[in-house]
């Protein structure tokens, strides 16, 4: 336990030395840097996960040979006793070409970040070809479709039956050859058109494609040939758009589009009605029950499947590690970033601290004089950092987390009084900044705070109780 | 003479400085009794404050041995030594050594501080204040408690010291030129404060001065000359 005189004398320094609160502030304003980004940064990364999870089946069969059939893998993955269901997928990449809104409109067809936001006509997607029935038992695709068909304070763009997305009835279909008719003049009159289904983002963006919209889609396929040539045809097919899907997770969002399966096969020479086709899949999503362990799962999966389809069992993590490894990097980043400041707030205390024992070799002196030993002298100094470091710790971690809690009101103020965003929801197609506080972190960076304030200010407090009191008595 | 209180045996004292030694004390043996006034006279560079800091157990000797109530003192552990010097043996300087930011009181309640803790302190707050205001009283402060050293004189300030000095009840107080920074008018005052206390109290002193009419006031002089005790 520090002496009486120890408490006595760091209290007075501190008090009649204000450039002490200059260290104080310092580590203030460093943890309270590290609480808030760190945080947004943990609450977007949380919602990015939750996003990403949402738009991922528990585990995937992908990269399975080319000529890989549903009904050859589907019994080998639904015998494993902890999967509940499973879905085929077939995933080709396309073009998706509106029809008729260059002349309605004068404004760009779609935006797309892929060409840095200029507007294009047509926009390269990844087709997707689902069996709703399946895909609503192995994914969230019922949620995906109730999200687009109820957006918080947004128009509805949902599919008039989500039993049945892709179905286009007689009034939908009217309404979209009316536009095509009208505007495409000559344009053959259809009978029937299937349906596709784009993400509520890529549809509202520019707020130019509603359901009922016709668009062209076209996609190409080799044709292996005679003498080992291969052909290339193009295949296009008019749709009409039946309604949005919501992931929520952005890159799925904004590059999919989602069609019936049987339209993708048939458009890649795999019709129902041909005898040879075959219920071709390129990935095959499967639900795991919730109790199971997931990644005990995986393995059996991928030993009991892949010699007959080649591929590789990904779980939703795996899909989408480099994207979560990135983000996870970038807050580690910061994390450095942010400890610098702090550094620099405690090179601040140490020179403050150093100043203050080169003034106090006098007192050091009469100290000794009254009986203090050299650990009772240091004492005195790593208690004014002691002090200076809880002080700015409390003060630092009520500020970050008052800043947490008012993040978004502070925002929102911001934004209406200066034009200025902290944080640019829109960027990341989030209503609101999230935040999360976690525990840890915050015990984290209190407790490295106020280690590293004692550390500096031991240094200084190690030379104070190192002087020779009688040269500290005769120091001038 | 009384029983010593504290005695200095053949002790030497040398400081190297670069390739040299410097021999400051040569075997000083000195002996100071029980409620004694001793007057240390010497000339400047004779090594008085030296071996009152040697008495004092602020630097130790190179070789001899410091005695205090017939106990080697010098041999003690640093702590030990920190705790004779705080119950047994008071400092006075001739540039007062008052800490700048406390007041008067605060400064000699700061004597009591050294080897009690936070909670040891506080229990006893109010009796040592008012030991410390009965001191101050005592040497004449009573209206100057919450002035800092520097809205006090000189004499005042050493005053303060001289308070600060008794309130962990030494048994010897070891003055350094007391009156050195201070006329002869406040000189006197001080001087008058310190023989009453070693009248009153029975507090050895070992004064060091040049003052020859000072040390003849004294019950003993010792002379120092070139670290050596010459009478």
């Amino acid at each position: 336990m520090a002496p009486a005189y120890a408490w006595f004398l760091a209290l007075r320094y501190l008090l009649s030395r204000w450039v002490n609160v200059l260290g104080m502030a310092g580590v203030a304003v460093a943890i309270w840097a590290l609480l808030v980004v760190i945080s947004v940064f943990s609450g977007f990364i949380a919602e990015i996960r939750e996003h990403i999870r949402g738009a991922t089946a528990d585990l995937v069969l992908t990269g399975v040979k080319t000529d890989c059939s549903y009904a050859a893998v589907r019994p080998i993955l639904e015998a494993d006793p902890d999967v509940v269901a499973t879905a085929p997928r077939l995933s080709h990449y396309g073009i998706v070409y509106p029809q008729g809104l260059s002349r309605r409109s004068r404004r760009p067809v779609i935006h797309t970040s892929a060409t840095g936001g200029s507007p294009l006509r047509f926009n390269f997607v990844s087709l997707i070809g689902v069996d709703p029935a399946r895909e609503a038992q192995a994914t969230g695709f019922t949620n995906w479709l109730e999200l687009a068909g109820d957006p918080p304070g947004k128009r509805s763009f949902g599919v008039a039956d989500p039993e049945q997305p892709f179905a286009v009835s007689e009034a939908l279909f009217r309404r979209a050859q009316a536009r095509a008719g009208i505007l495409l003049g000559d344009a053959p009159v259809l009978s029937t058109a299937p349906g596709v289904m784009l993400s509520f983002r890529r549809m509202t963006r520019g707020q130019l494609i509603e359901p009922g919209q016709m668009l062209d889609l076209v996609t190409a396929r080799f044709v292996p040939m005679a003498g080992g040539a291969d052909r290339v045809p193009t295949i296009r097919r008019r749709c009409v758009v039946t309604g949005a899907f919501e992931t929520k997770h952005r890159t799925f969002d904004e590059y999919n589009a989602i069609v019936d399966i049987e339209l993708l096969r048939e458009m890649l020479g795999h019709p129902e009605w041909r005898p040879d086709s075959i219920d071709l899949v390129t990935e095959v999503a499967v639900k795991v029950r919730a109790d199971a362990d997931l990644s005990a799962v995986q393995q059996r999966l991928q030993a009991a499947v892949t010699p007959h389809s080649g591929g590789v069992v990904m779980n939703w993590e795996e899909q989408n590690q480099v994207f979560l490894d990135a983000v996870d990097h970038e807050r580690a980043m910061m994390k450095v970033v942010l400890f610098c400041v702090m550094l620099v707030a405690a090179f601040l205390i140490y020179a403050t601290l150093n100043m203050m024992v080169t003034q106090k070799v006098k007192d050091i002196g009469i100290l000794a004089s009254l009986g203090a030993v050299p650990g009772g002298i240091s004492t005195i100094f790593v208690l004014c950092g002691g002090v200076i470091g809880a002080g700015g710790c409390g003060l630092g971690l009520a500020a970050g987390l008052l800043s947490s809690h008012y993040l978004n009101d502070v925002n929102d103020w911001l934004r209406r009084s200066f034009g200025l965003e902290l944080f640019p929801t829109d960027l990341y197609d989030l209503d609101r900044i999230p935040y999360r506080i976690e525990l840890p972190w915050v015990l984290q960076v209190l407790a490295g705070a106020f280690v590293l304030v004692l550390l500096v200010a031991w240094v200084p407090a190690r030379r104070a109780a190192r002087l020779d009191p009688v040269k500290a008595l005769a120091h001038e | 003479m009384t029983e010593a209180i504290l005695e200095a045996r053949e002790v030497t004292k040398s400081y190297r400085l670069g390739r040299r030694e410097i021999s400051v004390l040569g075997g000083v043996n000195l002996a100071l009794g029980q409620g004694e006034m001793l007057a240390l006279l010497g000339a400047s560079g004779a090594g008085k404050s030296t071996l009152l800091h040697v008495l004092g157990l602020l630097d130790p000797p190179t070789s001899g041995e410091i005695l205090f109530a017939g106990t080697a003192a010098h041999s003690l552990p640093a702590a030990a030594r920190a705790s004779l010097r705080h119950r047994q043996i008071g400092f006075v300087f001739q540039f007062y050594h008052l800490i700048p930011e406390l007041t008067a009181l605060q400064n000699v309640q700061l004597g009591r501080m050294m080897l009690e803790s936070p909670l040891g302190y506080w229990r006893q707050r109010r009796a040592v204040r008012e030991q410390a205001e009965q001191l101050l009283t005592e040497v004449g402060l009573s209206e100057r408690l919450r002035h800092r050293p520097a809205e006090l004189s000189g004499g005042e300030k050493q005053r303060v010291a001289i308070a600060r000095a008794l309130i962990a009840d030494p048994r010897v107080i070891l003055a350094d030129e007391p009156t050195g920074n201070l006329d002869s008018k406040t000189a006197g005052e001080v001087l008058e404060i310190l023989f009453r206390i070693n009248d009153e109290r029975g507090i050895a002193f070992v004064l060091v001065t040049h003052n020859e009419e000072l040390a003849d006031r004294c019950q003993r002089i010792v002379r120092l000359r070139d670290g050596a005790v010459i009478g």
